[in-house]
């Protein structure tokens, strides 16, 4: 039977940053490797799952607007190939904003580091083909970011595009099969099963 | 009125205007370029003043959009932090450089630049290389490691005493895709 790496954005970012032993604890689920900021991030994250199930608004953070339709925390899981898995859970989505004709997908961050610099990343056209293989059409994403040192928040606004959905898939199969290959190679596959069982 | 960008007749007036070192009508092609040129960058400020617009209605936090070609930034320009000087000595110095302009005394001053810089290597100052001109004026300054005072902010919840937020006054930047991108 072919091992299935499963990849999502969080994983590999950290791989293809150099955060390699970080990367395979997050794979593994070693979470007494869990930093401060990614605990507070967390439970920052559950707060405002809860604010938008209970109000249909974003969070009071991100300026509290009526959301369209709004589902939380919505876990996909779509297989690329033989040996891939693409993983991914949205923190908020529209289902159908008018002025989109379309979905919009809401990312939440915090710590340090600014909207701006995750909108250049690939996670926009991850989210943006989980959703698209499920029958959704997203057509724009908004990277929320709350500094909760700072108590301040940013906004980055991307629009989805066949081009980037290429792009980012072309840094998930490459990504994901150098690490899917040194974790065979290292047989760490097996300490998955072990700490499974 | 109407202006239309004809890239050819573009072409043609930048080839026209290298006659006016011989006949004076050539200085009507570029006065036409100047002038499509001032109103093209009229046109980018107006764009420029209704993206701010526009952006500050959907959220007044916006940073920044991106779409297939255009990147679209909404930043501050300068230090993002300043040190608040009655607290410099609570500021853990790994945050921070400072660097002076000294002036230099009359003897030494009309000396090469070479033997300048060896005075002051021998008064134990380390110089650092300005493209600055006469350093008449004493000019200390707080250079403040901004990537440092963000890892000590993660690390520790919060600014450390002595280190304030600086005020930025914004404004909107944009580029094409390809062009050198913003860390904001």
């Amino acid at each position: 039977m072919t091992q299935v790496f499963r990849a999502s954005h969080t994983v590999l970012s950290l791989w293809t940053s150099g955060r390699w032993q970080e990367a395979i604890n997050y794979y593994l689920k070693y979470s007494q490797y869990d930093t401060q900021a990614m605990i507070e991030g967390r439970e920052l994250h559950k707060k405002w799952e809860g604010d938008v199930k209970a109000t249909g608004c974003l969070p009071p953070e991100f300026g509290g607007a009526r959301l369209a339709w709004p589902s939380t925390e919505q876990k996909i899981v779509i297989h690329l190939t033989e040996w891939l898995d693409l993983v991914g859970i949205i923190d908020c989505y529209e289902e159908l904003v008018q002025e989109l004709s379309g979905g919009r997908i809401h990312e939440y961050k915090s710590g340090v580091i600014s909207s701006t610099t995750y909108a250049r990343g690939h996670q926009v056209g991850i989210y943006a083909t989980l959703l698209l293989m499920t029958g959704k059409h997203p057509k724009q994403a908004y990277l929320w970011h709350y500094n909760q040192h700072l108590k301040t928040t940013d906004l980055s606004i991307v629009w989805i595009d066949e081009q980037m959905i290429r792009d980012a898939m072309e840094w998930v199969e490459g990504a994901a099969w150098e690490m899917h290959s040194y974790m065979m190679q290292n047989d760490l596959y097996r300490r998955l099963e072990v700490a499974k069982a | 009125m109407i202006i239309s960008v004809d890239t050819d007749q573009i072409k043609k007036l930048a080839e026209d205007a290298k006659g006016i070192y011989t006949t004076l009508e050539a200085e009507q092609a570029l006065i036409k370029l100047l002038t499509m040129q001032k109103k093209i960058e009229e046109g980018i400020e107006v764009a420029k003043k209704n993206l701010e617009e526009a952006g500050l209605k959907i959220n007044p936090n916006f940073k920044s959009v991106r779409s297939s070609n255009v990147r679209i930034y909404y930043r501050g320009y300068g230090s993002r932090y300043f040190i608040d000087e009655q607290y410099v000595g609570n500021v853990p110095p790994d945050l921070f450089n400072t660097t002076a302009e000294i002036e230099i005394p009359d003897s030494i001053r009309i000396k090469p630049i070479d033997e300048i810089h060896g005075y002051l290597l021998a008064i134990g100052q380390k110089v650092t290389k300005s493209k600055k001109g006469d350093g008449e004026a004493l000019n200390i300054k707080r250079i403040i490691n901004s990537k440092a005072v963000d890892s000590f902010l993660s690390e520790k919840g919060g600014l450390p005493v002595g280190v304030v937020e600086a005020p930025q006054k914004k404004t909107i930047s944009i580029k094409l895709k390809g062009e050198e991108e913003v860390d904001l």
